[in-house]
């Protein structure tokens, strides 16, 4: 029997507002069609192996989590440009996108380093923004997608974002707001400013990530329920 | 009988300074120029204040007459009279309470206690805990000379608020019931709030802080203020894994290390340390142990009281109050216990009970935060069988907006044993993807697509029914409405 191999990358110290939920649903879909897994929850302390993994999750955490947990995380730059430049799959979720840029700065005056993979810096600022999104994904630009935005963050690419995860089609503006294009994608990472259970929320994407990991073995599942829950949110923001 | 950990363990070394809370130092040192709670104020009586006290007090007698909010009353004498409060004279002790959840309890509960022994007390349990609303409940209760005639002033502040009230008057006493992860539209995280309260960390304020919470005992980094500790000892609740929806705390706040617990009592609040640079649990002052549930009581620092109000949050509050009477008032902790047990909570007001197609019906209000609405799942799975959970999902509170990402940090894989469940309100379908996901069988759960078809998804089921609502502060709820009707 097939066994995928799931990294909770740092996910005891990041999961905020449900993040977490996004790995219990892969589980269960992979339970659901007929295979197992094994997840390891990994963070500081530990020696971590990325080329073990099928797929990783980062995802949403306190800010002061995320820049605290930097400095460990610049120490597997390599190890995690090479595991996405392999075409395995990464899943980013909300302020963890900051790890992934220039640099990011903090309240407390203090900068950050990214690993530098996304061209673009990022600034903590004293307030929130919050808004619901209606996305349209580039993988399936025929659809639409439901995204929750909390950011204390305010993000600048140096040069355009081409590698866009989604087109914003509604979002409240304001500081901290994502613009026209939203997230990033490269081979088979996933990286948005969206959080939250993203997975669990949108079949859309939940399948598009589990056909990235599975490939040829991914079976269907019953979604019925999740896209009725979804279809009806959208149906009442647009 | 359950082992109690009396010594939560021992002091923290002092903690060097970060870049961060010397410029909370600095701040605190700096001006605005405090006014000393219990002391002579320095600011001369003026006209302004007159006025706004006058204004104050007119407005509040109109807006009771026509059953309007609180706060205005006391919005409008602040622009007539800025910082009005640093104008007052307060003769007696100012305490504050604030935090996530129990500060409107535990108040209430300080007031009683404190009355109840002879004290005056004036406090604002009346309404709002915003700036607005305190100013309010001072004016109406000082002399036109705008003197604070009260042995104590209890004020229940909101946690945000706290850092703009002691620009105005400095509290002799701060207590924090807890910081837990509420309201994420307005507070983010736990940690948002910590930074907002440590901006207002003043001198010569002594804090009262939850020795079992690592979030808000977080306050006393970096500080010189007196801190005294209150904890809840392990008891046959407590438990060896996190049983709620969120954990704020699986990782030291100091060293991201893994934190370890002895024991839980709820969310990230227990016995917890840090194996790598000893983050603990502080030693407490005042301690709830040999907690006897069947027998119905349990001490506080050796001395016995009943338990009231059979749940794990509400000995917190008891604890607390506890600590603040005889730290405050100099009590002595037998006279402070009697009071309290004469404590009412207002369970009614909480737990209000109906009869809906001849069956009782108990309404569980509960915040849209996810320990207020885990205290809610636990009520409901510790009762007998068989029973029907009504709950009702609706946007988020305020803004409307369809996130409703809380309802995945409550642990609604507690409800896995209860019978049927009647799902109801805007966000009924995301609740199902969210008992999906928590494993609920399925077949148990019913979507009541109309507040009209409640009486045909009722009469399928049987036993008690339990209604965790929110809808007290849901002007388009009609769910309650179709209920009475039943």
């Amino acid at each position: 029997m097939k066994t995928v191999k799931i990294l909770n990358l740092y996910g005891e110290a990041l999961d905020l507002n449900g993040d977490g939920k996004n790995v219990s649903a892969f589980e269960k879909r992979i339970a659901e069609m007929g295979y197992e897994s094994v997840t390891d929850t990994l963070g500081v302390g530990d020696e971590i192996d990325f080329s073990e993994y099928d797929i990783v999750f980062l995802t949403h955490g306190k800010p002061h989590n995320v820049s605290a947990l930097s400095a460990d995380f610049i120490k597997y730059k390599d190890s995690i440009i090479n595991y996405i430049e392999s075409g395995k799959t990464f899943v980013v979720t909300g302020s963890s996108n900051m790890l992934f840029g220039k640099s990011f700065s903090m309240l407390d005056g203090k900068t950050y380093e990214g690993i530098g993979l996304f061209d673009c810096t990022a600034e903590e600022f004293d307030s929130l923004y919050v808004s619901d999104a209606v996305l349209v994904p580039e993988f399936a630009p025929e659809e639409k997608m439901f995204g929750t935005y909390y950011r204390c963050e305010s993000v600048k690419y140096n040069t355009p974002n081409e590698n866009r995860l989604f087109r914003v089609l509604k979002a409240d503006s304001g500081k901290g707001s994502v613009g026209e294009g939203e997230g990033c994608r490269i081979k088979n990472l996933f990286a948005t400013w969206c959080l939250g259970p993203v997975l669990v929320r949108n079949p859309l994407m939940m399948k598009e990530v589990l056909h990235c990991v599975l490939g040829e073995d991914y079976r269907e599942t019953d979604f019925s329920l999740e896209e009725k829950a979804v279809k009806m949110i959208i149906e009442e923001l647009i | 009988m359950m082992k109690i950990k009396k010594d939560g363990g021992i002091h923290l070394k002092k903690i060097p300074l970060t870049e961060k809370e010397s410029l909370h130092r600095a701040y605190r040192n700096g001006p605005p120029p405090f006014n000393k709670g219990g002391n002579i104020t320095k600011g001369s009586l003026s006209m302004r204040l007159f006025i706004a006290i006058c204004v104050c007090r007119v407005l509040y007698f109109i807006g009771r007459l026509v059953g309007k909010g609180t706060a205005k009353p006391g919005d409008i004498a602040r622009i007539i009279c800025p910082n009005p409060l640093k104008r007052l004279k307060f003769s007696g002790k100012v305490i504050c309470i604030t935090g996530t959840n129990g500060k409107t309890t535990t108040s209430n509960m300080v007031t009683h206690i404190l009355r109840e022994n002879g004290f005056s007390v004036i406090n604002n349990s009346f309404g709002s805990n915003m700036l607005g609303g305190i100013t309010t409940a001072l004016l109406n209760d000082c002399t036109f000379g705008g003197e604070v005639k009260a042995d104590f002033s209890v004020l229940e502040i909101d946690e945000r608020w706290l850092r703009f009230f002691v620009k105005e008057v400095t509290p002799d006493y701060v207590l924090v019931t807890n910081l837990l992860r509420d309201q994420i539209v307005r507070n983010c995280c736990p940690e948002i709030v910590l930074e907002k309260i440590k901006l207002g960390v003043t001198p010569g304020t002594t804090y009262i802080l939850n020795a079992n919470d690592p979030v808000s005992q977080q306050i006393s980094w970096g500080i010189d203020n007196p801190v005294i500790w209150f904890a809840l000892g392990e008891n046959e609740r407590s438990t060896d894994e996190c049983r709620s929806g969120t954990n704020d705390a699986k990782v030291c706040p100091r060293c991201m290390h893994k934190l370890s617990y002895n024991y839980y009592h709820y969310n990230h609040v227990g016995d917890f340390r840090c194996e790598n640079c000893g983050f603990e649990t502080p030693k407490a002052d005042f301690i709830g142990h040999d907690i006897d549930f069947e027998g119905g009581k349990f001490l506080i620092n050796d001395t016995e009281t009943k338990i009231t109000f059979d749940a794990t949050y509400f000995m917190f509050n008891t604890v607390a109050a506890s600590a603040i009477c005889c730290s405050a008032a100099g009590l002595p902790m037998e006279k402070v216990l009697s009071a309290a047990e004469t404590f009412d909570i207002g369970v009614t007001k909480r737990y209000e009970e109906l009869t809906v197609l001849g069956r009782r019906c108990q309404l569980i209000l509960t915040k849209q935060n996810p320990a207020s609405i885990d205290q809610s799942v636990e009520f409901v799975t510790d009762k007998e069988g068989p029973r029907t959970l009504i709950i009702i999902s609706n946007n988020m509170f305020h803004t409307e907006r369809k996130d409703v990402l809380f309802m995945y940090d409550v642990a609604y894989e507690n409800l896995r044993d209860v019978e049927h469940i009647v799902i109801v309100g805007k966000r009924r379908y995301d609740m199902a993807v969210r008992l999906k996901l928590a494993e609920i069988n399925m077949e148990r759960v019913q979507i009541c697509d109309r507040e009209e078809e409640l009486r045909s998804c009722l009469e399928k089921t049987e036993g008690n029914i339990y209604v965790m609502t929110s809808s007290v502060f849901s002007n388009e709820d009609k769910v309650l409405e179709e209920l009475r009707k039943l």
